[in-house]
């Protein structure tokens, strides 16, 4: 995992089991922002003072260009619906685990076709947090994360690198499963480990309830105690192919 | 080195903030607000005055910059730490921040040569309120304001701490 500067050229952008990325021109701005309540106290301040409020967080609008490739195009975002999105940031290369990723559940408010240059291309612009969410409402306070598991289709049962998170925490996490290939049966989890061996101090996190679904996504909270180092692991269950990549949020 | 005085450029403005550690960290920069203390001018003027009058009101003392997406590892001042390293994890932080611009002389910035900026304490500081970024262009946009209750930032010539 590199670290540093980058350009788009890097960036990725799933959304419910679907890699946007091949058609994807730009994408953004990724908006995290608070409302500054004002809190000042005119008469025993001595200069303007604020908290942070509610947060405004957004995946800003997908330039796509029109491809009607069946099944894998970027019609398949015809339908406007609710999209658990994850855009992992490569750094200089394709993403890879360790990676900043931004992560959520957005709603689509549009598929726009339009002229651009004499290209046909699609705009889908996004809109705020989806308030129906099943996750705690804390866990959508935080839309940066990392990539646990870069886009891979694994062999068979397999482990994930691990990823050193540089501490550990006591808030919970919030994870994000792509699954853009699943015609196997496979247990998905991701485990923590306070030392990064891996070599039975370890323990399960949280296990996906898609074990066999294609082409989806899943979105799973989990609170308290998250040890430094995590992976992601998957065990598999029946025959066939599998191509997941996993995003991480700690709170 | 030896403390310069005259002319700079933005070359050698750093700009420094606490991490979600509270220990202070340099982040890359291309684009910084105005930076100082600015008054609310109270209009206090009567019909029957000579002139228009007022008198300075609350000061206020926000913050914005911009610069590019950085996920380089924390590094200790001056050198650069990464932008989105440190900026993801005090955003919307209810803890006050130390603020440092520093304002080198035509040559990295020595104590003694000017700065804006506050030493966070338990109820004085900046509060990070805004991390955006636009992957079109790889650059962040970031906002920082004063907690309730805090002193003012100031100006001076030693490094926040």
């Amino acid at each position: 995992m590199a670290t540093g500067r980058t350009t788009l050229n890097h960036c990725r952008l799933y959304a419910d089991g679907y890699d946007l990325s091949g058609y994807a021109r730009w994408f953004g701005p990724l908006t995290w922002e608070y409302h500054e309540a004002d809190l000042t106290a005119t008469m025993g301040d001595a200069v303007k003072g604020y908290l942070p409020d509610m947060p405004t967080i957004g995946v800003g609008t997908l330039a796509a260009v029109l491809d009607t490739t069946a099944g894998v195009g970027i019609t398949i975002m015809e339908t406007i619906d609710s999209r658990i999105v994850t855009a992992p940031i490569g750094i200089r290369a394709a993403p890879a685990a360790g990676d900043p990723c931004w992560c959520g559940e957005f709603l689509q408010l549009g598929y726009h076709g339009e002229e651009s240059g004499g290209a046909a291309v699609i705009n889908i612009p996004f809109g705020n947090w989806n308030s129906s969410g099943a996750v705690p409402a804390v866990a959508n306070e935080k839309p940066w994360g990392v990539l646990l598991y870069p886009k891979t289709t694994p062999a068979n049962t397999f482990d994930g690198p691990s990823v050193n998170n540089g501490a550990a925490t006591t808030n919970g996490a919030v994870a994000y499963l792509q699954s853009f290939l699943n015609t196997a049966n496979y247990t998905l989890t991701i485990e923590h480990s306070a030392t990064g061996a891996f070599a039975g101090e370890e323990a399960t996190l949280l296990t996906f309830t898609e074990i066999g679904a294609n082409i989806t996504a899943e979105r799973k909270a989990v609170t308290g105690d998250v040890r430094q180092y995590l992976r992601f692991c998957g065990v598999k269950n029946a025959p066939g192919p599998l191509t997941v990549a996993v995003a991480i949020v700690r709170l | 080195m030896a403390v310069n005085t005259g002319r700079t450029t933005f070359k050698h403005v750093l700009f420094v903030i606490d991490d979600s550690g509270g220990t202070l960290r340099a982040i890359p920069i291309n684009s910084l607000s105005v930076v100082g203390v600015t008054y609310e001018e109270l209009d206090l003027t009567a019909w029957m005055d000579a002139v228009k009058n007022a008198l300075p009101s609350m000061p206020d003392a926000p913050i914005e910059i911009g610069g590019p997406f950085d996920s380089t590892v924390v590094a200790a001042v001056p050198n650069l730490s990464g932008s989105h390293t440190v900026l993801s994890a005090i955003n919307g932080l209810m803890v006050p921040l130390t603020l440092d611009v520093k304002f080198g002389i035509r040559q990295t910035y020595q104590e003694g040569e000017p700065q804006f900026g506050i030493t966070a304490t338990a109820t004085a500081g900046y509060l990070c309120t805004k991390y955006t970024v636009d992957p079109s262009t790889m650059m962040y946009s970031a906002r920082f304001v004063l907690f309730p209750g805090s002193t003012l930032p100031a100006w001076g010539t030693a490094s926040e701490t």
